[in-house]
């Protein structure tokens, strides 16, 4: 089975070589919009999220539908919806170093550690979290309108506008928005003391009618009276009145109210008549309701028909807020308590290891374990060439440059791969030996992992769109905390620049092609942007291609594999993470792909993407780890918008 | 872990409750734990809002938009996530038949429960047994994955499912009860009988919330206004017709929720033409448009909405004003009134429900009517249903008499609804909102201790139990017969 599965993957790759001006690189301007805005998004196939329960239910099952899971993870299509939960910014992704795994926000498990106010940052035990009902006991509550914090100011403070000191705030205090100038004035709740904790007996200002004074309660009732509102009172009445039928003298097979209403006692009500016994049990005696609600029906349908302005009509959200009466007229909101947060620890799901445990204060904002991908995996931005075109027109060849940031103390190598694609643009040029490697000095074929791009047949990629990474393999310069402080010692890398060498020496891009078969050498990083202190910058020519009206962003997957040697004397925190041991058949995982002229490529041993930890190559203490991008580039234009 | 922090905060909880003097805010609710892990969690998964609590507790800690925050979004500033997303139903009525929504409603599912357990209910998912409140007809494949997010992804210990509109009724004290859920996707009318659904009778119509937003795009995009921002005073600046994709489904849903109402009265009783119940011709639905404008008395509402230009960005200034017909706030909910042979409007559904059912049952029945589901919280619907209940019953067309009055002589007098407080059987009004009922019923039952069907963790297979699978089946259709 697993034979059959690994004949699956097909590798191509088209290396394309040309000549790019030499150019200072520029950050792209930040963000275009919501949607079309560039990124690079980090995949995760969360491959452990139904991992005991699908052992337990494949126990018996062969391992075919096994390899179909693997292959189903191992493949990115990226039109699945799908996708649109596995990929992530790195920011957001985790990194577990036992199973040498990204790990994503749905592949972790959660765990709470404190309870905490997002507003007075106090800590809240987890008994009063269940008595206030989650919310802050103290003095924060949020807007009705807005759901922002509100802030407790003084009437008198507020007319004058001085910021100073509580000796001339006196006089009623209310709750105001900084954001939307909300205040409780305009709902008349104000309050005589800052301090709105201190317990008043709100009924002593109108013991008649409690929805008067409910209503004009001053603020500390706003949490007081939660408990006298009718739903809780009418709540606590239907308790006891179903209580007492259940407790009651009817036999036990009618103890539970929903076991008579399942199927079988259905059934045996439509088809045998009722017994006697039955009947009794069904008299669950007559209900007389603790309060009566009038109905205002009426008079919210009058005030919506005359209704002047949007804003005296409640939002969705804003009612939500007021679960019991859910008014419509904005002046019947009030304010709420804040809902509290959690501090969370993360735990990996397979290993059960801590990825993630944040201090337990709340004001701590340190973490006493934080494995998080962005010291495990290299960062790619995308940065824009200058004098391109930028958004990308429709069917104009663009080049950008992706550069890829090193955290890792090691050097690492790179190579990257597109997903197949069959067509004649590929096939013309895409041809590419495994031999091009083969003048690199001898740390670099060590280093170099010769895992050729894994694509796979099928499910065929829908997308057509043709893209060239000018660079495939690479290699990224170990980080150093000097080069934060002196820019001036990159060149100590030694790393000399191919790409920019052979621009300054003003070769066309025939001549660099032939370059790469004279001087295989030379061309083994070509297209080259730049390559400096942990970072290097490679070329990547894209030609966005329409495909159906809908398309209006250009994005494309590349895996990404990396290879580094781990040296545990410069890992800073790898304590007892030990390299993994050699892989008996390295080798024959190791074979590489071979692509004849005609574009057709060679099954490759191993093919899989690292996504099960026997993935992990540790031949001669080599590491390496694959995982997919993908590379959106924003809005397309067309191509006359921008002439 | 959960006993190191509580100890280690105790000191802290004891200096806040010191100072403050402030009683506990649970003397009047029976608390039977400290940390109340007993006290189950209840969910009501609609297509559009999750309502989710605690069992025990009066109403949902939350409504939560399943649109909002359910896809990953990027603000200008970075990585937001709580971005308001696109808005999609989580699930749609043919959900079965495509495979690959079913995986997307998995992924949206494990999104949205995540923020439910970690950003509103703040609680372990492993520690909680947990509560599913149910419609009858919802696809069992829905269920299943539900039952399957929650087992494999936030090992919940069981899961109980229980019939939504049985926990709305036992909300009024009653155990009888025509129950009417006009949600999203469709409306449910369900009879029940002693704490039996009599599923058998049960009634849907796709007219409910997700045709009411429909009708009110159509009705926007013809009749609604829109006045670019300019210098020009608002009476002489020019109103553009909309364009089509300024209606977003976010737009509609909040005119929806705020400013539509159900007129009282149907303008097109007064004209004897529609007592036909065939679809009207287009000609003909102009007339009926041109009617609903004559007769309508509410105010235009001018809208705000925020013009994004081509990129995307916002200038700021780019606040246009879509002005919404009185008339089309007032009638855009005719359609739930609006049946034919094919698809029932809400009353027809009521009567159909009647008609079927035993004759002793009839009138018990239509005098404890229940609304629940979010749609019926428009203004004005359960007058309006009313209404509709009384004209069709005594001034039937000849279709509806052979249809219903035949049957039905004598009930329109017993029209009651539960919670109307001055009706006969009338409880306690709207004590509970009409789109909290199910939740709280679910609340009630899980405070009793009682549930329904209950399937543990470690019994799972990937099957929910469903009165239409499994034994119940063949004696369902027997029950039919008799």
């Amino acid at each position: 089975a697993e034979e059959s599965f690994l004949h699956q993957w097909q590798g191509a790759i088209r290396l394309a070589v040309t000549v790019t001006q030499l150019a200072i690189p520029t950050l792209l301007p930040t963000i275009m919009s919501m949607n079309l805005s560039p990124f690079v998004h980090y995949h995760c196939p969360c491959p452990d999220i139904y991992f005991e329960s699908d052992a337990a239910v494949d126990a018996a099952s062969t391992t075919a539908p096994q390899a179909c899971l693997r292959d189903a993870t191992q493949t990115l299509d990226i039109n699945s919806p799908r996708t649109d939960f596995s990929l992530h910014p790195l920011s957001r992704l985790y990194f577990c170093e036992d199973c040498h795994q990204i790990r994503c926000p749905s592949c972790v498990q959660d765990e709470i550690v404190s309870y905490y106010c997002p507003n007075c940052l106090f800590e809240v035990p987890q008994a009063t979290v269940k008595s206030e009902k989650s919310r802050c006991a103290r003095n924060c509550f949020q807007c009705p309108i807005c759901q922002n914090t509100l802030s407790v100011v003084s009437s008198s403070e507020s007319a004058v506008g001085t910021q100073s000191t509580t000796a001339t705030a006196v006089g009623p205090y209310f709750l105001s928005c900084s954001v939307c100038r909300w205040d409780s004035q305009e709902i008349g709740i104000t309050f005589e003391r800052p301090n709105s904790l201190a317990p008043v007996d709100w009924a002593q200002y109108c013991p008649q009618n409690a929805l008067f004074a409910y209503h004009h309660r001053p603020i500390v009732q706003l949490q007081k009276n939660e408990e006298a509102l009718p739903d809780v009172k009418e709540f606590e009445h239907l308790k006891e009145h179903f209580d007492k039928f259940l407790r009651g003298p009817s036999p036990p097979a009618h103890s539970n109210l929903l076991s008579v209403s399942s199927v079988s006692a259905f059934s045996r009500m439509g088809v045998n008549p009722a017994t006697q016994q039955q009947q009794r049990a069904d008299e669950i005696g007559k209900y007389e309701p603790e309060v009566k609600v009038p109905n205002d029906d009426v008079a919210k349908t009058q005030s919506l028909i005359s209704v002047k302005h949007v804003n005296e009509v409640t939002t969705l959200s804003q009612r939500v807020n007021q679960l019991h009466d859910q008014p419509y007229h904005t002046s019947k909101i009030h304010p709420q308590r804040i809902n509290l947060r959690i501090k969370r620890s993360k735990r990996c799901r397979t290993c059960r290891h801590i990825l993630i445990k944040p201090e337990q204060k709340a004001q701590a904002t340190r973490f006493k374990i934080k494995l998080v991908a962005m010291i495990y995996i290299p960062t790619i931005s995308i940065v824009k060439l200058p004098k391109k075109n930028w958004p990308l027109q429709l069917g104009i060849p663009t080049q950008f440059v992706l550069k890829f940031t090193n955290p890792l103390y090691e050097e690492i190598s790179v190579t990257l791969a597109t997903p197949h694609q069959e067509t004649e643009e590929q096939r013309r040029r895409g041809s590419r030996t495994s031999s091009s490697t083969d003048g690199v000095s001898s740390a670099k074929q060590s280093l170099e992992h010769k895992e050729e791009p894994k694509t796979c047949g099928k499910p065929p990629f829908l997308w057509t769109k043709q893209v060239t990474l000018l660079s495939p393999h690479f290699t990224v310069g170990p980080y150093d905390e000097v080069w934060g402080y002196d820019e001036e010692l990159s060149s100590l890398s030694g790393a000399t620049t191919p790409g920019s060498a052979s621009i300054r020496s003003g070769t066309s891009g025939f001549s660099f092609k032939r370059e790469k078969h004279n001087s295989l050498a030379a061309g083994w990083e070509a297209g080259v942007y730049e390559k400096r202190n942990n970072f290097t910058s490679i070329l990547v020519e894209v030609v966005p291609e329409k495909e159906g009206e809908f398309k209006v962003r250009e994005w494309f997957p590349i895996l990404v594999t990396y290879t580094y040697r781990p040296d545990d004397d410069n890992k800073m925190d790898t304590a007892g993470d030990a390299v993994d041991a050699v892989d008996d058949d390295a080798s024959s995982t190791h074979s590489s792909v071979y692509t004849d002229e005609d574009g057709n490529v060679s099954h490759s041993h191993k093919a899989g993407a690292a996504r099960h930890s026997d993935d992990e190559k540790s031949e001669e203490g080599l590491k390496s780890y694959s995982f997919w991008t993908v590379v959106g580039l924003g809005e397309v234009v067309a191509r006359d918008a921008t002439v | 872990m959960a006993s190191a922090s509580a100890s280690a905060s105790a000191a802290v909880a004891l200096t806040t409750a010191g100072a403050s003097a402030f009683p506990p805010l649970h003397t009047l609710t029976r608390r039977p734990s400290i940390y109340g892990t007993e006290d189950r969690i209840v969910l009501d998964i609609g297509s559009l809002y999750i309502k989710c609590g605690f069992s025990g507790e009066p109403r949902p800690r939350h409504i939560i938009p399943v649109f909002a925050g359910a896809r990953k979004s990027r603000s200008p500033e970075g990585e937001g996530y709580r971005v308001a997303g696109e808005f999609a139903e989580l699930f749609k009525l043919d959900v079965m038949s495509d495979a690959q929504a079913l995986q997307y409603l998995e992924d949206r599912l494990t999104q949205i429960l995540h923020d439910i357990y970690f950003r509103y209910l703040l609680t372990d998912p492993k520690q909680r047994k947990i509560i599913i409140c149910e419609s009858p007809l919802a696809p069992v494949c829905v269920k299943q994955v539900v039952a399957k997010v929650l087992f494999q992804n936030f090992q919940v210990p069981s899961i109980s499912w229980a019939p939504l509109h049985l926990l709305a009724l036992l909300t009024t004290g009653l155990t009888t009860g025509l129950v009417v859920d006009c949600g999203n996707l469709e409306s449910t009318v369900l009879p029940i009988y002693a704490a039996r659904p009599l599923t058998p009778f049960i009634r849907t119509t796709p007219l409910a919330g997700s045709s009411l937003t429909s009708r009110l795009r159509d009705l926007l995009l013809e009749h609604g206004r829109i006045v670019l921002p300019s210098n020009l005073h608002a009476s002489a600046a020019p109103r553009n017709p909309v364009p089509e994709k300024l209606l977003t489904h976010a737009l509609l849903e909040d005119v929806k929720t705020r400013f539509l109402f159900v007129s009282p009265v149907s303008a097109r009783h007064r004209s004897p033409r529609r007592r036909s119940s065939a679809r009207p011709s287009p000609a003909e639905q102009d007339e009926d448009e041109d009617e609903d404008m004559t007769f309508a008395f509410a105010t235009d509402v001018k809208y705000p909405v925020r013009l994004d230009d081509q990129h995307g960005q916002n200038d700021g200034n780019s606040v246009a004003t879509l002005i919404i017909p009185g008339w089309v706030r007032e009638r855009a909910a005719e359609v739930l009134f609006e049946g034919d042979e094919d698809e029932a409007s809400v009353a027809g559904c009521i009567l159909d429900v009647l008609v079927k059912l035993q004759p002793d049952l009839r009138r018990p029945l239509i005098s404890s009517i229940l609304l629940i589901g979010g749609t019926t919280l428009l203004p004005g619907f359960e007058t309006r249903l009313h209404q509709e209940l009384l004209h069709t019953l005594r001034n039937p067309s000849e279709l509806e008499r052979i249809r219903y009055a035949r049957h039905l002589s004598g009930v329109a007098e017993s029209i009651a609804f539960l919670d109307d407080p001055e009706a006969p059987h009338g409880g306690s009004g709207r004590v509970f909102m009409g789109n909290c009922r199910g939740w709280v019923g679910g609340s009630l039952i899980g405070s009793l201790k009682s549930s329904g069907p209950e399937v543990l963790k470690e019994k799972f297979v990937g099957m929910v139990p469903d009165w239409s699978t499994g034994s119940g089946n063949a004696e369902q259709q027997s029950a039919v017969v008799v």
